[in-house]
């Protein structure tokens, strides 16, 4: 009976082992190859040195491409937040006919192919003239990062008890100290996975941008997609990506550490 | 609403403290109270009691504010309030889950009220430490709610609405959360913080036990109405309708059916009956065909089954409480229950049931009260 017992346990220990290496093998290889001091992309890598990473902090274009990405993450962020925080909040403090719907339709973007959406959506940038405008890169991004920004704020806030509301304002709470003292203080740390998915999903999207940004906003992704496409693979956008990489895990644990993240989405 | 403008008018009109009138209210056109009226003196400990559905809990939160009444005044202090907001009020509101503020400690909790009042930090820090005190949770003030147990939670809500010197204290379902051999220490707590403090208090419950124990006055409702605001005593020894004599009293009242033959005569089910002259006295003056008598244990006892004015019974189960004996009989196919202490013999077989006590006599159709003997 125990031996059976472990033998399912290992069994499974293995299988959950492939998982990972499928998932995370890329991204090792990436790792590595980008200490390599070799001139091409090689995995495994030839020798170590710290060269692209040099190259990569004295690559203008580069620097553009990720501030562009940054600017792009963080304004779509802020749209996507504050219109998917008030959708969220009339949503689970209300009922009326045809929620569900509204509520599906929000997560649209999660099933459509971006693909679709960017052609149309490129039509539609064409008549308003704001195609290749940070504007349109913005928007585009805010509605592709909606759903997320709906959806964990929607299980935000169904965890908030509406009695806690109901409790401060008797106590002689005036409406926007509710929301400043009971409020705002309990679904910060939805309000900041939000975000940071937000963000991420802003800072990794590549169909649409790759469609609508013009010349001027090109994003890192978009960037380092042209290159591959032109000349191959760069060893310094190795050594960038590398760098993100490293970055996005740090936040992750932190996430995790302290808001629960796997918890929530 | 109704109640604006005319506040000198509204002054003096009536004594009570609490004083709420013509209050109705719908959801989606379901009316949930229908033009309740209800008086709390000050310094009155009142139970709203009623089953689940009564609107109890909703004349609870339209006192609060938290809810706007379709009509209706309530008055305050000699104070019209119905056009204040909730958090403009003074009323303390105890939640039936506490809700408490699960990112602050317990201290905080308590002065929160007090922050909200802008009370300059000393005199709140005396404050919330003499709400604590008065609930026995000093020790705990740095704690968080949720390292406490559901006793404690629930003394921090109360601690939490009492800091802010509330003009009057709700209280829902405050029991409810609890479990049974807390509930009995936390109803004479509360007995005692009220006699403590002198709060006027009006506490929502769907358990008769506990209007009883501890309310100076009842107010049992049905279906969005009053039945009868009365003393315990009052609306278990003479309830109003029916409805009130089923849902109050360990057990509650048991309906008999007594018709009327055409020659005066009295029957349950198919036997004739004779009633004792006294109960002939108050049953002769009501010209119906057909009453039903609210008889509790007390109204009755067990005789032999050819006693004078007895009624013929069969004895069906013997319920054992140590004291006592409640024994359960069928008279005319109809149920009802004796009390006998634990050394009176039972008799088995068949049996008598004597009425020793003059029972509330109701319309069977409307359940209301008939020809009010006391």
């Amino acid at each position: 009976m125990k031996l059976r017992r472990a033998a399912i346990d290992t069994v499974w220990i293995a299988w959950m082992a492939i998982g990972y290496i499928v998932v995370l093998m890329p991204i090792v290889v990436v790792f590595f190859a980008s200490f390599s001091d070799g001139n091409t992309f090689r995995f495994p890598p030839s020798g170590f040195s710290l060269k692209w990473y040099q190259a990569a902090f004295e690559s203008s274009e580069y620097r553009n491409a990720l501030s562009v990405s940054l600017l792009v993450g963080i304004l779509a962020t802020l749209v996507s937040l504050t219109a998917g925080t008030l959708a969220a909040y009339a949503l689970s403090r209300s009922t009326f006919r045809g929620k569900t719907m509204i509520e599906t339709l929000l997560l649209a973007p999660l099933a459509l192919p971006h693909i679709v959406w960017a052609i149309g959506l490129l039509q539609i940038y064409a008549w308003l003239s704001i195609g290749g405008t940070l504007l349109g890169l913005v928007l585009a991004h805010a509605a592709l990062t909606l759903p997320f920004a709906v959806r964990i704020m929607l299980s935000t806030f169904s965890q908030l008890d509406k009695t806690l509301q109901d409790a401060a304002t008797t106590l002689g709470a005036s409406p926007m100290r509710v929301v400043v003292h009971i409020v705002l203080p309990l679904i910060w740390p939805g309000v900041l996975t939000s975000a940071l998915f937000t963000f991420l999903t802003s800072f990794n999207e590549v169909t649409v941008s790759v469609l609508i940004a013009g010349s001027r906003y090109l994003t890192y992704p978009v960037r380092l997609y042209s290159e591959l496409r032109s000349q191959g693979i760069d060893p310094t956008t190795i050594a960038i990506s590398a760098m993100l990489v490293a970055m996005i895990i740090v936040f992750a644990l932190i996430g995790e550490r302290f808001l629960n993240w796997s918890r929530r989405v | 609403m109704t109640d604006h403008g005319d506040n000198q008018q509204g002054r003096n009109l009536t004594s009570a403290y609490l004083s709420i009138s013509g209050m109705a209210k719908a959801y989606r056109g379901t009316p949930a109270l229908k033009s309740v009226d209800l008086d709390v003196n000050e310094g009155e400990f009142v139970a709203l009691l009623g089953p689940s559905g009564c609107g109890k809990s909703t004349l609870l939160r339209l006192v609060a504010g938290l809810l706007e009444p379709d009509e209706g005044t309530i008055t305050l202090a000699d104070q019209r309030i119905g056009h204040l907001p909730a958090y403009k009020r003074d009323i303390g509101l105890v939640f039936q889950n506490y809700a408490l503020f699960p990112h602050m400690t317990v201290a905080r909790n308590v002065r929160f009220g007090l922050d909200m009042r802008n009370m300059p930090r000393a005199e709140a820090e005396t404050r919330v430490a003499d709400a604590l005190a008065l609930v026995k949770l000093e020790h705990l003030a740095a704690r968080m709610p949720s390292e406490l147990s559901g006793g404690q939670q629930q003394r921090v809500a109360l601690a939490r609405a009492i800091a802010i010197r509330p003009r009057l204290l709700l209280l829902d379902e405050p029991l409810s959360n609890l479990d049974a051999v807390l509930r009995a220490s936390v109803r004479t707590e509360l007995r005692e913080l009220h006699a403590r403090t002198g709060l006027t208090i009006v506490m929502v419950t769907h358990d008769q036990v506990e209007a009883m124990t501890m309310a100076d006055r009842i107010a049992v409702m049905s279906d969005g109405e009053v039945l009868q605001h009365d003393t315990p005593q009052q609306i278990y020894e003479q309830p109003a309708s029916d409805f009130v004599a089923k849902f109050v009293g360990t057990p509650p009242a048991a309906m008999l059916q007594v018709d009327r033959k055409i020659d005066g005569r009295f029957a349950v089910g198919d036997t004739i009956w004779s009633p004792s002259p006294e109960l002939e006295a108050v049953l002769a003056p009501i010209q119906r065909v057909a009453v039903a008598l609210g008889l509790r244990p007390d109204h009755l006892a067990l005789t032999s089954a050819d006693a004078p004015h007895a009624l013929p019974a069969t004895i069906r189960t013997v319920e054992y409480l140590g004291a006592e004996r409640l024994v359960h009989v069928e008279a005319g196919g109809q149920m009802l229950v004796i009390r006998l202490s634990a050394d009176e013999p039972v008799v088995t077989g068949a049996v008598g049931v004597a009425i020793v006590k003059s029972p509330p006599v109701f319309d069977l159709t409307t359940g209301l009260r008939l020809g009010r003997a006391g």
